[in-house]
């Protein structure tokens, strides 16, 4: 018996942030499910492989196409994109910097921009937020930490937002408030706004797995390929904090 | 802590979050997408194997582990196999391959 969607089989899927290392995935799976695929990422020149190589088939047959969203803050940034979708999923997110005044208001405005104009948008029946597990927690030794609905990373958030000086150890904690802000006000916009489409945000842990292609940012993934080659000293004196320098768009 | 406590593969991220959109069923969740628990010692474990001839560093010393809870962990598995094609999360062995064949 075929399984119950909350969205039309063969229904179009827009992807914000497709060019990413998890976004390509996500558009991937899409299609593979037999999904028509609305690609949108915020560089071009970053982002044309995905519909002239990696998805071209998809390309030719009318089930792929992609559309640069060059301002995520723009007040119709996701107007034109968003007609006829029955889904979004949204990845995006600005590159980490260490002051978070350059990250964290950019990445929640986002979010809010996009959840406000979707809602608009009568044929949206889902939206996901791809978020991290370094949203609900700081500390992987302390045994009293429980991942559930309401954990939220409140260390990461005053570490983000200490007085300066910002420097490279702040990227962690930095991207780590951002999803922990970008979250927590799309719970509050599903509870004040009550949009007509159901809300799930995704919090993965570190992520490895194949690349589609070289001009993408490994994110994560670029941690297994420095302990191959021996570069041992970050792992062992900056730890996380470098990872966090790559890890820019999930 | 200097490294890792947990891994997850692209794809599966990728299918969870497809059936994220799906699975009606699945409505305000914050779904956890972790694999397992694991420590760079466990990565340096799996490409000893895969490079025997290759010298790798030493296992590192004092990682921390997660030790806390995960409520509803099972729901990003319960996800994979109902949404398909596969049983189980795709080991980490694989994703260790993929990452090096791909990224460089």
């Amino acid at each position: 018996m075929a399984l119950q969607k909350a969205i039309p089989d063969g229904s179009l899927v827009l992807v914000i942030g497709a060019a990413s290392f998890v976004g390509s995935h996500i558009v991937n799976e899409f299609l593979k499910k037999g999904y028509k695929v609305r690609a949108t990422d915020y560089d071009i020149s970053k982002a044309s492989w995905l519909a002239s190589s990696q998805f071209s088939s998809y390309t030719a047959s009318g089930h792929f196409e992609f559309i640069c969203v060059p301002d995520i803050l723009a007040s119709n940034a996701f107007v034109e994109v968003l007609k006829d979708v029955s889904a979004v999923i949204y990845v995006a997110a600005v590159v980490t910097k260490p002051n978070p005044n350059d990250t964290i208001p950019q990445n929640i405005k986002g979010t809010l921009n996009c959840l406000r104009q979707a809602a608009k948008q009568p044929s949206v029946k889902r939206f996901v937020m791809t978020s991290s597990y370094g949203a609900a927690f700081n500390t992987i030794s302390d045994p009293d930490v429980v991942l559930d609905a309401t954990a939220w990373n409140e260390t990461a958030v005053k570490m983000a937002w200490a007085p300066p000086p910002y420097d490279a150890s702040r990227i962690g904690p930095v991207y780590k408030a951002s999803k922990v802000g970008q979250e927590k006000a799309l719970w509050k916009f599903v509870e004040e706004e009550k949009p007509p489409f159901v809300v799930n945000s995704v919090l993965p842990s570190w992520i490895c797995g194949r690349l589609f292609n070289k001009v993408q940012n490994p994110s994560s993934a670029i941690l297994v390929r420095e302990l191959f080659n021996g570069q041992e000293r970050w792992l062992r004196d900056l730890g996380v904090c470098k990872f966090f320098r790559f890890c820019w768009e999930v | 802590m200097g490294g890792t406590d947990s891994y997850v593969n692209v794809s599966d991220v990728g299918r969870i979050h497809v059936a994220a959109a799906l699975d009606p069923e699945v409505k305000s969740k914050r779904i956890y997408a972790i694999a397992k628990h694991v420590t760079w010692n466990d990565h340096l474990a799996v490409m000893r194997k895969m490079c025997p001839e290759k010298k790798f560093m030493d296992d590192l010393k004092d990682l921390g582990i997660f030790s806390g809870k995960v409520e509803d962990e099972g729901l990003g598995l319960k996800l994979l196999k109902k949404w398909g094609p596969q049983d189980d999360w795709v080991p980490l062995e694989v994703g260790i391959k993929e990452t090096l064949e791909s990224v460089p």
